[in-house]
């Protein structure tokens, strides 16, 4: 889509983005230099975002998309470390494979790194108070980093190519609805990789994801 | 039910998604929604000129390549992870 935003708008989503990971890059250095269990995370976090979106999956729609990767690390690290991860996933795809783009790199930031992984943290805090069981809350988690992000680049777009409301219906039929299965794929992975990860590691999910009482038991 | 059975039936989920997808269309070619995305903007504005182009831009062949090899990096570290902790649990240091 490289091109796509004209430079007002282009411009406007990077200076959104920019504190997410100014923040996100001081939550990271800080990480890296204090505890080695979540240096494992984090790298496991990375490894996710890198992986998931280099997939093209097909949809029920007849299209294709990326799923995005980035609900294990909104879910261990919050907004601001998924924010700096996406960078790193996109500034490859821009410049390697001419995927997403130099000139939306902002807007592709937002909508991946921090509007998708926001609203996806709130239901994971939300459903952690309310004890929702795990696989359900990773599940939920997942399913929604994913397609928040391209509710919000459909969004983005009508922003851009008004008007807004009847774009905005064009933008999320190619967007949203691809997007809802890929979702459920990314989140059954997830989910399964998390339950081994509990059983595995607890070490390195306890922080997050408490022990459970049966389990000591 | 043991949690492998889980396990088996939420990958066969994931195959049964992605297998009804190409069955369910069997005429589509998968169009990225990126592309699709263009062609919606060249409908709500046809006067639209992209301003920008891609410095560079891989042939097809060499597209897959660079996938792989992103998704490569990925699975590396992944696969190194579970390698080292089924290494410990078999020395019993785990």
């Amino acid at each position: 889509m490289e091109g796509f935003l004209s430079l007002e708008w282009a411009l406007f989503w990077t200076v959104v983005s920019a504190p997410f990971v100014v923040y996100g890059f001081y939550r990271v250095r800080r990480i890296i230099k204090e505890d080695p269990a979540q240096r494992t995370m984090l790298a496991l976090s990375g490894a996710f975002i890198f992986v998931m979106s280099s997939f093209k999956l097909p949809s029920v729609t007849g299209s294709s998309s990326h799923p995005t990767g980035t609900g294990f690390s909104t879910m261990f690290f919050g907004v601001g470390v998924t924010s700096v991860m996406s960078l790193i996933v996109l500034i490859f795809q821009a410049l390697l494979l001419a995927h997403g783009g130099l000139t939306t790199l902002g807007a592709n930031v937002f909508s991946m790194g921090i509007a998708g992984p926001f609203v996806a943290y709130a239901a994971f805090r939300a459903m952690t108070k309310v004890r929702v069981p795990t696989p359900a809350k990773v599940f939920i988690t997942v399913f929604l980093a994913d397609v928040f992000t391209y509710i919000t680049t459909a969004v983005q777009l009508a922003l851009a190519y008004g008007p807004f409301l009847s774009s905005l219906t064009s933008f999320l039929a190619v967007f949203a609805i691809t997007q809802i299965p890929l979702g459920i794929v990314e989140g059954i992975l997830f989910t399964i990789f998390v339950d081994y990860l509990e059983r595995a590691r607890p070490d390195l999910t306890e922080r997050i994801l408490p022990r459970r009482v049966a389990d000591e038991a | 039910m043991r949690r492998s059975h889980y396990y088996l039936l939420g990958l066969l989920a994931v195959a049964v998604l992605l297998v009804s997808a190409v069955i369910l269309n069997p005429s589509s070619d998968f169009t990225g929604t990126d592309d699709s995305g263009s062609d919606v903007i060249n409908d709500v504005d046809p006067d639209y000129e992209p301003w920008f182009e891609s410095i560079w831009e891989p042939s097809g062949e060499l597209q897959t390549l660079l996938f792989t090899l992103q998704a490569a990096i990925g699975a590396l570290i992944i696969g190194y992870f579970i390698g080292t902790n089924r290494a410990h649990k078999e020395r019993g240091d785990g």
